[in-house]
């Protein structure tokens, strides 16, 4: 039963700090440990990193997408299959629920892939030197109009997302803050860029114009002085708020569902000593995310946490695309395969605004579900995929199975995936119909398609909806 | 920014450009591979993508600066006879049948030299004669097809109409092994030289498929402080220096294909490295050409003046030195008749074409 | 009584989005104008190949059941459709169609707006019915249930690999799976009535292609075969209001002749069966079709194609539409042009107020957010 426990628990770290892995990839982890699994994902440069140039061989035009889907969404979907340094894109993710940029409006899939590109690199790095990245990012400076913010004339835009949503949280600064916050980053701005027609698109180019930026004096939540922009990211992370809002932010995305970002000034987290462990984390280590990655996942708060998050889109389909297998190559169809998110209500790339994606039970609806449920079930149901392949060789071996065997080992192997009675029941009732599963006489392809029709079955279930 | 690059014994001096990006009709869509016919004629293989579809053949004739023309698209994107998913290679027998390898359905479809469609053959395995992402083709003498069997890392021998002859190699990264492979050339002895892409080398073998020789070796650059990084995979344009961001003659970074000229001067497109590697026969490298398109192909002019906004920005950009440079290109041929070297530039959807210029007299320096 | 019923039927509106710009010159075709000529070198339809619909305009011949529609009075032509600094990208052209916030990113869609007005208790959970696998933005708003229909409406469902016998044990598994149980939780509850919502559309959805039949015979296109299933739905009575489908891609930048001609053959084969359709089970008085897409194309072509522009066209359609122009056409003539574009006259919003408040009866202006003059295609 240990053992068991061990994969149940490797399983929640994997799911979390990455995209799920199968019970190979799970046995061989617990058998390294908890600890040295966790050092692993925060130690990415251990791994190899994703081969871009197999995927741009078979799909050239994942490079450069231009404004239209779905290449852009094949680049990162390929991304999210092959990566064998999960935790860093998982990073990459979240920070773009954080720092959510959309090509709604960026109209330009070959700048919002290099940002992500930039949270791959910074990810796990000082959130501090992140901020002053993204504060230069061009795609950003575009998204949130600050080419348009001049010494002359104030766009304050950029400046207030950068204090309400991307480090302190509404609340925690006043409209003077944000004018003056806003001033700071006159003069930011990028290089007019080459033009997409005749040969196709270029990337932009941070300029810092002194000539535009307003050097004046400025006072800002409580200091006074000339600030330019990376003087204010600097009073920023050091605000108590700063520290409050990012972990907030890491438990509602690693941990646990929180009611949705502009309910936070008014509902407490649901577990204040896990942010507090976790903002004494960040503070101690001077806005390393590390550090406070690696408290997370080795607490007691995370370990507790299992089905206690909603799947978001992107996760149903990585996990799902990673356990079944054979789409590691990019293959013609890929596109449709890489906008399922989207069908499922997060159109990666794309989020609806600035706010980013409302995340916990609000992933449901009666569309995504149905999409969700089906895609998984579609893949799962699969039996000639290699990692469904996987899963009915392991019960196979036992040469017949009764009912109860069945959904006890299908929830297991696709999991370990935990059921309420009532949803157990339902399962168990449904093998009963199918009686004894048997891969001896010639039955091997009825036995096949049970256990494929079994994991479509959890599939369905809502306790499958949470990882 | 030089037009003409010079170094021992040989000029190559920049032509013009073709192309623009255009999913069908007059432009190109991701060139994976490209061939000469007669008469200036040329065939590409266009990837497209899962937007447009513009996977599809294209056939045009090059022509001098502002003359190019576009004559026929055919193997459209599909299952049946005619169509193709995934074109790749191509290549064009005595007889101007064009021959077309499909990356995804394995085979090789025939059509004559208008893209009428004759006939297709090949099927899915790791048996003789069985084919798995076939890449480039070539035509030897005697009218037998060789393909670059990519997945099964060799390659075989066909008659015209797809019976097996021969075959050669397989997994490795010793002499005669290969990983990936991509493009293939024959030289006027019929010598084999094929872009061995994941081994980062060219090999040179025999008619007969025995190793004879290899050359290049993996390097590629990181991006130098103060670049241009025209992609996030480069190429690195460091304005005022043509060898900043690439890496030092010789090395290889994924190369996709080959192309000899009559005098024995090898042509290496250094895909991943974006320039063409120019190597001696012996495979000593010579020079690189890294792409200097500083006037507009026809094509792309007409893009330019159909769109006021975009002429407006090209006039206000601070350099349009990254538009000059090759990002990913994918295939090189050399033409005899006009002594060009011709380069898909894949990311940039053109050619550029260079002339190897054997009478250039030196200026005076004091011009 | 059928008379009655006909008669008191709620209006409903179906939407087919031209998705990538449609190229409105060559929709609409100013076939006098010289100015036409010489723009389009490259793409201009021959005069040969223009059916004129008076004297000043023609459509192309690809359109031909169009021309019948306008014959019969049934087909309100908008002309220069659009707002002004209409961005030339896809994404925000299309968004602010969809939200009608040109200004900053719009969160609500109209059309989901107008599905709140119609369902505000969600009683039916297919009022607003969506043919395609993405919830287009028009039809987003929180809380507001769509059915959207991803493959062909008799697969319609949950589980839709899993058919034959098995299909509906396994379905009542599902169902019972889905009941609420005691001490699960907000959210489990939550899921429960989402899923039994779900199944609860799938079984009224059902019901549509078993109570079809027809003598009209769709052509095999993906728009055709969208277009049938909403005429499926709309003809089972289902209480469905709002219909949604689009074609494309109208990003007609390179071959584009052949390509123009694929696209509006497909769409007007596609609208002509599916009012043939209606008006044979009498279900075509309450229906009215709008046609838009994000931005018409450059007044020049580049060779081949034709790139991103601003004023376009939108069609209105049906039996009980005033046929005719609305608005003009914006000057070809280069000092009135904006960066190469049509400059647009009639903002698209104008469209949709008539729409609402002349056809839906709703209060138009909370909707589209603010009030627009209304061409007067509806009464």
């Amino acid at each position: 039963m240990a053992y068991q426990d061990d994969i149940a628990l490797m399983a929640h770290l994997m799911r979390r700090a990455g995209f799920g892995a199968g019970r190979e990839e799970l046995e061989a982890r617990v058998a390294k440990g908890y600890e040295a699994t966790v050092e692993e994902l925060l130690d990415p440069e251990t791994q190899p990193p994703v081969d871009a140039y197999t995927l741009l061989r078979y799909q050239p035009a994942s490079l450069l997408p231009g404004g239209q889907p779905p290449m852009g969404n094949v680049n990162w979907m390929y991304y999210l299959v092959n990566t064998k340094r999960p935790l860093e894109e998982k990073m990459a993710l979240f920070w773009h629920h954080v720092f959510a940029t959309g090509n709604s409006k960026v109209d330009n899939y070959d700048q919002l892939l290099q940002q992500i590109e930039l949270f791959r690199e910074n990810g796990m790095g000082n959130y501090r030197e992140l901020l002053v990245k993204v504060a230069k990012n061009p795609t950003m400076i575009f998204w949130l109009d600050n080419q348009q913010n001049h010494g002359t004339a104030v766009n304050e835009n950029w400046g207030r997302e950068l204090l309400e949503l991307f480090s302190l949280g509404a609340g925690n600064y006043t409209e003077k803050d944000v004018r003056e916050c806003s001033r700071a980053f006159t003069g930011w701005t990028f290089e007019t860029k080459i033009p997409r027609a005749p040969y196709g698109r270029f990337p932009w180019r941070f300029e810092y114009r002194p000539e535009d930026h307003d050097d004046g004096e400025k006072e800002f939540l409580g200091h006074k002085g000339r600030f330019n922009g990376e003087d204010i990211i600097d009073i920023v992370v050091q605000q108590p708020a700063c520290g409050k809002f990012i972990c907030r932010h890491l438990y509602n995305f690693f941990v646990a569902d929180e009611p949705q970002v502009p309910a936070w000034p008014i509902e407490a987290p649901q577990d204040q000593k896990a942010i507090d462990t976790l903002v004494g984390a960040f503070r101690d280590a001077k806005f390393d995310m590390k550090p406070v990655l690696r408290t997370l996942f080795n607490s007691d708060f995370f370990k507790n946490a299992r089905f206690k998050h909603m799947k978001s889109p992107a996760e149903v389909v990585a996990s799902t695309l990673r356990m079944v297998g054979g789409h590691e190559l990019p293959k013609p169809g890929y596109g449709e395969l890489s906008m399922q998110p989207t069908y499922m209500g997060q159109d990666l790339l794309n989020p609806p605004s600035v706010e980013g994606w409302h995340t916990g039970k609000e992933w449901i609806n009666s569309g995504s579900l149905m999409a969700r449920i089906n895609f998984v079930a579609e893949k799962v149901g699969d039996t000639s995929l290699p990692g469904v392949r996987a899963i009915i060789d392991r019960i196979k071996t036992k040469g017949s199975v009764s009912p109860e065997q069945l959904v006890d080992d299908c929830l297991d192997l696709i999991g370990p995936v935990e059921v309420g009675a009532d949803t157990k029941q339902e399962l168990t009732s449904q093998a009963k119909e199918w009686g004894q599963i048997s891969w001896g006489n010639g039955n091997a392809d009825v036995a096949d398609q049970r256990v494929g029709q079994m994991l479509q079955l959890i599939a369905a279930t809502r306790e499958y909806q949470f990882g | 920014m030089p037009l003409t690059t010079v170094a021992e014994g040989r000029v190559y001096d920049w032509s013009h450009a073709v192309g623009r990006n255009a999913a069908r009709g007059p432009g190109f869509n991701y060139v994976q591979s490209m061939c000469l016919a007669k008469d200036g004629i040329l065939f590409a293989t266009n990837r497209g993508n899962e937007n447009n579809f513009g996977m599809h053949v294209n056939k045009v004739r090059i022509g001098g600066p502002g003359e190019e023309e576009h004559l026929a698209d055919f193997c459209e994107y599909g299952e049946g006879d005619g169509k193709c998913i995934w074109p790749f290679g191509v290549a064009v027998d005595g007889n101007d049948h064009v021959y077309v390898s499909d990356d995804w359905q394995n085979t090789i479809s025939v059509f004559d030299s208008s893209g009428n469609f004759q006939r297709k053959w090949g099927k899915t395995g790791s048996g003789d004669g069985e084919l798995m992402h076939p890449a480039g083709l070539a035509v030897e003498k005697n009218g037998n097809i060789i393909v670059v069997d990519s997945g099964n890392n060799r390659l075989q021998v066909f008659t015209p109409d797809g019976r097996f002859v021969g075959k050669c190699g397989h997994g490795g990264s010793g002499d005669g092994e290969f990983n990936q492979p991509w493009g293939i050339t024959l030289d006027k002895e019929g010598n084999i030289y094929v872009a061995d892409w994941k081994n980062h080398r060219v090999q040179k073998l025999s008619p007969e498929g025995k190793f004879l020789m290899k050359f290049g070796q993996y390097g590629s650059v990181e991006e130098p402080e103060g670049s241009y990084p025209v992609t996030t995979f480069g190429p690195y344009v460091m304005s005022g220096s043509e060898t900043a961001g690439y890496p030092k003659p010789g090395m290889l970074n994924h190369p996709t294909d080959v192309a000899v000229d009559p005098d024995g001067d090898i042509y290496v497109t250094d895909w991943g490295n974006h320039r063409v590697c120019v190597f001696d026969s012996e495979g000593n490298p010579i020079c690189n050409l890294i792409g200097d398109a500083q006037v507009l192909s026809k094509w792309g002019q007409q893009t330019v003046d159909a769109n006021p906004d975009m002429a407006k920005a090209r006039r206000r950009v601070r350099s349009l030195e990254p538009q000059y440079r090759l990002c990913f290109p994918t295939s090189v041929e050399f033409d005899p008749a006009t002594d060009s070297v011709i380069v898909a530039d894949s990311q940039r959807n053109r050619l550029q074409i260079y002339k190897k210029v054997r009478d250039y007299s030196d200026f005076q320096a004091n011009l | 009584m059928p008379e009655t019923q006909t008669a008191q039927k709620d209006p409903v509106i179906v939407v087919l989005q031209l998705t990538g710009g449609n190229d409105y010159l060559n929709t609409v075709i100013p076939y006098n104008n010289p100015l036409y000529r010489d723009n389009r070198k490259a793409v201009g339809i021959p005069d040969n190949q223009i059916m004129h619909l008076d004297k000043d305009y023609g459509i192309p011949h690809y359109m031909a059941p169009m021309k019948q529609f306008w014959d019969d009075g049934k087909l309100a032509i908008l002309h220069g459709v659009g707002w002004k600094d209409s961005p030339r990208s896809h994404f925000r052209a299309m968004d602010i169609w969809h939200t009608c916030e040109p200004v900053k990113v719009g969160t609500e869609g109209w059309l989901g707006r107008v599905a709140r007005e119609f369902d505000p208790k969600k009683e039916n959970v297919v009022t607003t019915v969506s043919f395609g696998p993405s919830l287009p933005r028009s039809l987003a708003v929180a809380g507001v249930p769509v059915a959207c229909v991803a493959g062909p409406l008799e697969r319609y469902g949950f589980l839709p690999t899993i058919q034959g016998q098995q299909r509906k044990q396994v379905l009542e598994r599902f169902a019972a799976m889905y009941q609420p149980a005691i001490g699960t939780g907000p959210v489990m509850d939550y899921m429960a009535d989402t899923g039994i919502d779900s199944l609860k559309g799938e079984d009224i959805l059902k019901v549509a292609p078993q109570k079809y039949s027809s003598t009209v015979e769709y052509p095999n296109t993906p728009i055709a075969r969208k277009l049938k299933g909403i005429a499926q739905v709309h003809l089972a009575d289902l209480g469905s209001r709002i219909f949604y489908c689009d074609h494309s891609t109208f990003d007609t930048h390179a071959g584009q002749n052949p390509g123009h001609q694929n696209l509006w053959t497909a769409v007007t084969q596609g609208v002509d069966a599916f009012m043939r359709d209606l008006r044979e089970h009498d279900h075509a008085d309450n229906v009215v079709l709008l046609m838009f897409s994000e931005f018409g194309r450059r007044v020049r072509d580049n060779g081949s194609g034709t790139d991103h522009g601003a004023g376009g066209v939108a069609f209105v359609l049906g039996e009980k539409v005033t046929g005719g122009h609305y608005g003009e056409m914006p000057s070809l003539k280069p000092e009135h042009l904006v960066q190469g574009d049509l400059n647009p006259n009639m903002d698209f919003r104008s469209v949709y107020t008539t729409i609402l408040d002349k056809w839906l009866k709703l209060n138009p202006a909370p909707i589209v957010n603010g009030t627009f003059e209304q061409p007067a295609f509806l009464h």
